[in-house]
């Protein structure tokens, strides 16, 4: 069995195309077995919300009258890049207040912005005979920007490492708190779900691939960064590793506040919910059997957050499944487990994904081009007599 | 009268069998919440708590001259809907499990498990949860 994307978008157009979430696909294939699966259905939904700090948007205001070059600016008291042209400025999820600290961050001004309210923008410049004002103070909305994209250059980890802490003391970190002692483990990655474990070579995912991003149509426009194909991958093909990664973009005028949320990790800072679905063609048997595994038979890494260096020892090597029970077994030892990540609203997203893809209006866009297998992730090494 | 108290101890107050002499000396009937000692020698202690209300004010200023810091946990915590985004993040640090996510991954909140440790205020990154 053989399928192309534009035989599915047909289907779609049409009308009659079959789409299933992950979750349905993984029960299909338990039953049915992936041929009779495959045979059946034309795309499956996969589905992320989480923290994903490598996130931002970028924003033109417009040009006031005098025009300002803006070189220092403020978003509600928090710093936006000011080494663009003019009026466009890029603000990142985790840049802070400078009044308030972690309570409040570029997360927070996106999320802001999206939900309609208004934002104070400060800005200042030296003057030039072109840009002669040299301040700037007032409030805009998102509806008074000429552009506003959400442009986050790593989201959507493949397999992202489960987090523990075997010091005695309480680490804070973007895996939550981590109770000493191995009091509990911590995992992000949405397990059956999660669109890079679903096609684990990305052979439907890449350069141009159609998406949803926080409520809007959006499309990959890049790897993401520390962009990892050359891990070490089991017997089923997923990384053992954190592996694949993914740069977004879409409108932040479509997005909507119950798909992109503000996320405070005390002792650490801030960061993006960002709600991701990437609909799966269903190409052929082989990738039935990708969209079929189950918590089951993915599995990831519990590594000991304790060892503050690059490499952190790996603790344990347990299942979704495991870890989506509540607890896992460790040395003898029951430690409880908790997701960072949202079912629910990945769960929601793959169904909305799939009620729009059903109905005909979000068809699949086929890799303008592949991404990269074998690509390794370099390390920074101190020289230059730097420490 | 029925209250919650937290104890908080310091490393000179740490020997002191405080809950002996609540039940001795102001007859109250203790339930022991939560119990935790650190490496620096700080210790906490949550309680429920039963007995005469005249009592029960004369305990707290016995523990305040023996200067352990005790308060009445008066209320339990609010989940706000609206900012919840159910990852369950705030269960891992809920040892009494008053907050789990339920079959179809929606947080819930059994008010009468709860011990009011307050944990989950500070470990919820959507800051969805208030005393």
């Amino acid at each position: 069995m053989q399928r192309t994307f534009d035989e599915i978008n047909a289907r779609i157009k049409a009308g009659t195309a079959v789409v299933i979430t992950a979750e349905e696909a993984v029960e299909l294939v338990r039953k049915e077995g992936a041929a009779a699966a495959a045979a059946k259905v034309d795309v499956v939904t996969t589905a992320t919300f989480g923290p994903m700090c490598s996130s931002g948007a970028v924003l033109n205001f417009g040009h006031s009258d005098p025009p300002i070059r803006m070189e220092s600016i403020t978003l509600n008291d928090v710093e936006a890049y000011g080494g663009l042209a003019a009026v466009d400025t890029y603000i990142g999820a985790t840049a802070e207040s400078r009044s308030q600290g972690l309570e409040y961050g570029g997360a927070h001004v996106i999320c802001d912005l999206v939900a309609g309210r208004p934002v104070r923008l400060k800005a200042r410049g030296k003057g030039t005979d072109c840009y002669p004002r040299q301040e700037i103070e007032t409030d805009i909305t998102l509806a008074d920007l000429n552009e506003a994209y959400l442009f986050n250059p790593r989201n959507c980890y493949q397999n992202y490492a489960a987090a523990t802490n075997t010091s005695g003391r309480l680490l804070q970190t973007y895996m939550g708190a981590l109770l000493p002692g191995m009091g509990n483990v911590n995992f992000s990655t949405a397990g059956e779900l999660s669109p890079l474990l679903k096609d684990p070579f990305l052979r439907t995912i890449g350069l141009g691939t159609r998406i949803f991003i926080g409520g809007a149509v959006g499309y990959i426009s890049w790897t993401g960064t520390q962009f990892n194909t050359n891990t070490e991958r089991d017997e089923n093909g997923i990384p053992k590793t954190p592996g694949a990664t993914l740069t977004l973009i879409g409108n932040l005028k479509d997005m909507r506040p119950e798909y992109l949320a503000p996320a405070v990790f005390n002792g650490y800072g801030t960061s993006l919910n960002v709600g991701v679905g990437i609909p799966i063609p269903v190409l052929d048997e082989a990738l039935m059997t990708d969209l079929g595994r189950g918590n089951d038979a993915l599995f990831t890494n519990i590594v000991d957050y304790s060892v503050q260096g690059r490499k952190r020892p790996v603790i344990k090597r347990v299942s979704y499944a495991e870890l989506r029970s509540g607890t896992v077994e460790i040395n003898g030892k029951t430690v409880k487990t908790a997701p960072i990540t949202s079912l629910l609203k990945a769960r929601e997203i793959a169904q909305e994904l799939k009620t729009r893809i059903a109905s005909g209006d979000f068809l699949l866009q086929a890799p303008i081009e592949a991404f990269p297998q074998g690509n390794a992730v370099k390390p920074l090494e101190i020289k230059g007599g730097g420490q | 009268m029925q209250t919650k108290i937290l104890m908080r101890f310091g490393p000179d107050t740490v020997n002191h069998p405080a809950v002996y002499d609540l039940i001795k000396k102001y007859d109250l009937h203790l339930n022991i919440l939560k119990a935790s000692i650190n490496y620096n020698m700080k210790g906490e202690l949550l309680m429920d708590v039963d007995g005469e209300s005249d009592r029960i004010a004369d305990a707290m200023k016995f523990l305040e001259s023996l200067g352990i810091q005790a308060d009445f946990v008066l209320k339990s915590i609010r989940i706000d809907e609206d900012k919840c985004v159910h990852c369950g993040i705030c269960t891992s640090v809920c040892s009494s499990r008053a907050l789990y996510l339920n079959d179809t991954a929606r947080l819930c909140f059994e008010q009468n498990r709860c011990v009011g440790c307050n944990l989950c205020i500070r470990a919820c990154p959507s800051r969805a949860v208030s005393a």
